[in-house]
């Protein structure tokens, strides 16, 4: 659907994207991550046509979006981060002026407007003015406009950002209706949000291709960041970590100890979780200590990702 | 294309027309006009041909200054509502971004010298006698002045980073094809007749003695298009640099 070949960008000296290699199959969702900085939104502008890269190509169903400009943005819907909107017009308006310029023939004008209102729960302020709408509201215009013209592909730049948690949730499954009847693209830099939603996860580092996971693979990821989080007391912290060191024969490692007045906390990470689980309530069983609590940690992937940044 | 330069001038009206920016132009030229017009040739005038030419050069000064105030926001808007990213992405060509808001800009041209200036003229011509000829090619005169402006006003708006900026330097422009000629005898043979060529108040003065000069039709028609087509190169420049 999207193919992107050594695609580079410079702005003056500064390397901001570069020769980054991948390709956006049909219908699938893909998370693009990065850090602020990256080189995410560049690399969006380029495969939107907004920027001309400095190398390499972007072909659009095959079609080069720098030879044959016009006909590769039909292809695409975009949405930026800041929602491009006029805030004088209302949100019909807007929208069929979108759709003019899309190509949108005068028949499909009408019902592909409202499709889009109603996908995006827009109706009932399709008369009023944008300006007048708050940041959610104006984030699920900025979604209508690009799917008008029924794109294949749609691209959000970090279309999260801003947005409440209620209106976050509204905002995935709103991307989520879009899975299989678009190519969808979405950046952010929020990626446990990605998680939810993508298939496929490309994480961009100071403009180089850092990784291109599947979900399985990343779900691999996840098991080796995975950690049991245990408090304990009833003895000293150096007797409790020697218990540990030495019935689990070290093949633990103890990643961080906090104290709350006689409880210790401990985050403690092996190879295999279920051994551990086990010898940990044998050993505090025969050796007096006090267990509190033992739960597994939630693995954010925010710790993959700067795992995979700092490496 | 023409149906996209057509949609791109609707959506411009439409938002001129919800906007303080109608009243403002439209008000504001009025009463320019007024204070410049009025006083002035009520109070001193006696001739036809006076009248006519104080008349015309009092709308000389309130087209630059509405025209220079409709174009300060035509592309600085866009690129600071991030709108511009709208544009830039969807199956549009920069040419007709920029013909579709030169179409508005002449429209808003038409109305302020042929609706907002006309109340004047058809003073001129009943109250003064003057006649008809001399009003008309006037009013065409003020129209090219017009359009000229709103193209010079387009380029500043494309370069400038806020709408200040924008006016700032499409005045700057204005003004010194304006205050240059006055300055020409001070010059060599080959730089005065330059300087002369470019400067725009001797090309718009034919216009108010009733002649319809080629040379003005030609300077004004080929201004705008030079600013027209650095327009559309700053905004293509724009693609390359970010």
């Amino acid at each position: 659907m999207i193919e992107v070949k050594n695609l580079t960008k410079y702005y003056g000296e500064k390397l901001a994207v570069n020769k980054l290699n991948f390709s956006l199959r049909d219908g699938e969702i893909v998370g693009l991550l990065g850090l602020n900085g990256s080189g995410k939104t560049t690399t969006i502008r380029m495969l939107t046509g907004f920027l001309v890269p400095s190398e390499g190509e972007v072909l659009v169903d095959g079609i080069s979006n720098f030879q044959n400009p016009l006909e590769a943005k039909k292809k695409i819907g975009y949405l930026p981060e800041s929602p491009p909107l006029y805030e004088d017009l209302t949100v019909w308006d807007y929208l069929e002026f979108v759709a003019k310029i899309k190509g949108v023939s005068k028949e499909d004008r009408g019902s592909q407007i409202t499709q889009a209102l109603d996908k995006t729960n827009l109706k009932e302020v399709q008369k009023e003015l944008i300006g007048s709408l708050s940041l959610g509201y104006r984030k699920r215009v900025g979604i209508a406009q690009a799917l008008l013209g029924n794109p294949k592909i749609v691209i959000m730049d970090e279309p999260i950002s801003g947005l409440d948690p209620e209106q976050i949730l509204e905002m995935r499954k709103l991307i989520a209706s879009l899975s299989g009847q678009h190519t969808v693209l979405i950046s952010s830099h929020i990626l446990s949000e990605l998680y939810k939603t993508c298939d496929r996860f490309l994480m961009i580092h100071q403009g180089n291709l850092k990784y291109d996971y599947s979900k399985q693979k990343l779900e691999q990821e996840l098991v080796q960041f995975s950690s049991l989080l245990v408090s304990l007391g009833g003895k000293s912290k150096e007797e409790i970590i020697s218990y540990l060191n030495q019935i689990l024969e070290s093949k633990i490692e103890i990643e961080t100890v906090e104290q709350d007045g006689n409880t210790y906390h401990f985050s403690l990470r092996s190879e295999n979780e279920t051994i551990l689980r086990n010898r940990i309530l044998d050993t505090f069983r025969f050796n007096g200590l006090e267990l509190y609590s033992l739960h597994k940690k939630e693995v954010t992937l925010e710790q993959i990702f700067l795992s995979n940044v700092r490496n | 294309m023409i149906e996209r330069i057509l949609f791109i001038f609707q959506k411009e009206v439409k938002i001129f027309f919800h906007t303080f920016m109608a009243p403002l132009v439209f008000g504001g030229t009025a009463f320019l006009n007024a204070l410049f017009v009025l006083i002035s040739n009520f109070n001193e005038r006696a001739t036809h041909e006076e009248a006519t030419i104080i008349t015309f050069i009092s709308f000389m000064s309130t087209i630059i200054i509405a025209m220079a105030i409709v174009s300060m926001n035509s592309l600085v808007e866009e690129k600071n509502k991030g709108t511009m990213e709208l544009l830039y992405t969807v199956p549009i060509t920069d040419l007709e971004i920029v013909l579709g808001k030169f179409l508005f800009g002449s429209f808003v041209c038409f109305l302020v010298t042929f609706g907002i200036n006309s109340f004047f003229p058809i003073i001129l011509y009943s109250y003064w006698k003057a006649p008809l000829y001399l009003v008309v090619s006037g009013s065409i005169g003020v129209f090219f002045l017009g359009i000229f402006t709103y193209s010079v006003g387009m380029f500043g708006s494309s370069l400038g980073k806020n709408q200040v900026i924008s006016l700032l330097i499409s005045v700057l422009i204005v003004m010194t094809l304006w205050v240059l000629g006055f300055f020409s005898h001070l010059f060599e043979a080959k730089t005065r007749a330059i300087l002369f060529h470019l400067h725009i108040f001797s090309h718009f003065i034919g216009f108010s003695k009733g002649v319809i000069p080629l040379t003005g039709v030609i300077f004004f028609l080929s201004g705008t298009f030079t600013f027209l087509y650095l327009t559309v190169k700053v905004l293509e420049s724009r693609r390359w640099l970010g």
